[in-house]
């Protein structure tokens, strides 16, 4: 199981999400509505799931710092659009989900992405 | 996805393009013993809208690029008089305006609490309108401090460029000439610029401008 912590605003959405990842092979380890750089850091997971649609540039600066300080951890974005536009330069192994997708579509791209942690 | 309702609840169909999301708001809804979810689907197709009579839509608009007031001229085309209730990442009040305007019943942000999205349902059904109250908090912090009058976000995109060519000292015509616009459309511009701004004249449009860093 890859150790996972998510952030993810929208409260309605997390149970499913959580099934989602569950099913993908995930252990979740913390689920927070915003991204705390330093909960991140403490809590030591493998994949940091964010979902990037609410973003602002300190929220930007913040994944940043994330991505900077544990090069180890992978990355999974979740979004409506490509993650271009969060301007930030990853390190780290990324996987982006499209929110449009279906749950298999998603479902085959963690499963994927998870097996190679 | 069912085709006809067969109760007195409140029926809602769910336009939603975030799959996952659609779910877990038909989830949601339907274990409320007064709803009852009709369906799902991506986006609003006019030419083909979904053979349901529907109460009230929960409608996602987002995107930096679409018109939302087309959206919710399209969403009202598809399901005729059933309320529209907006779930949107948007935060931003002139977002809430234009929706509202554009006739939507409620403006709610997609980081709305489960119990919270049910009470707004409830109070769109029931008849009445919901905003998020952080965003229409944040709408009455902003009205108190531009002192009653609207700020330059509140203005559409069209607007703002005819207050910046008022400031730039041109006439309705030579603005019409400069945007590709008819005289009398400017007028109409000019007419709604003043409206919202709570102003009487061009001369404090162009104090306006200057104030707003418009020019």
């Amino acid at each position: 199981m890859v150790r996972t912590y998510v952030v993810e605003p929208q409260q309605i959405f997390v149970p499913s999400l959580l099934a989602l990842l569950q099913e993908s092979g995930c252990s979740i380890v913390r689920v927070q509505d915003a991204l705390d750089p330093l909960d991140v850091m403490r809590s030591r997971p493998q994949m940091l799931f964010f979902d990037c649609d609410v973003v602002d540039d300190a929220t930007t600066r913040a994944l940043q710092f994330v991505v900077d300080s544990m090069p180890e951890l992978d990355l999974c974005l979740y979004s409506r659009t490509p993650p271009a536009e969060l301007q930030m330069q990853p390190s780290t192994r990324l996987l982006y989900l499209e929110k449009s997708s279906s749950h298999e579509t998603l479902l085959g791209a963690l499963g994927s992405f998870t097996v190679a942690v | 996805m069912p085709l006809t309702s067969t109760s007195n609840k409140t029926r809602i169909f769910i336009i939603e393009e975030q799959a996952l999301f659609g779910k877990a708001l038909c989830q949601l809804l339907a274990a409320e013993p007064t709803f009852e979810v009709l369906g799902d689907l991506p986006r609003v197709d006019p030419s083909a809208p979904p053979r349901v009579a529907a109460d009230l839509v929960v409608l996602d608009l987002n995107g930096p690029s679409i018109d939302y007031a087309d959206e919710i001229a399209r969403c009202r085309q598809a399901f005729g008089k059933a309320r529209v209730c907006v779930l949107s990442t948007q935060l931003r009040p002139e977002i809430m305006q234009r929706c509202v305007a554009a006739g939507a019943d409620a403006y709610l942000a997609k980081d709305v609490s489960p119990s919270e999205l049910i009470r707004a349902v409830k109070t769109v059904a029931g008849g009445e309108s919901y905003v998020d109250p952080r965003i229409a908090g944040s709408l009455l912090r902003k009205r108190l401090l531009s002192d009653g009058r609207m700020s330059s976000d509140e203005l559409s995109e069209r607007e703002g460029e005819v207050v910046r060519l008022i400031a730039q000292g041109l006439s309705n015509k030579e603005i019409g000439v400069r945007l590709c616009l008819s005289e009398k459309t400017v007028k109409n511009h000019v007419s709604r610029i003043l409206s919202k701004l709570n102003i009487s004249a061009r001369a404090q449009a162009v104090v306006y401008a200057i104030r707003m860093g418009l020019v």
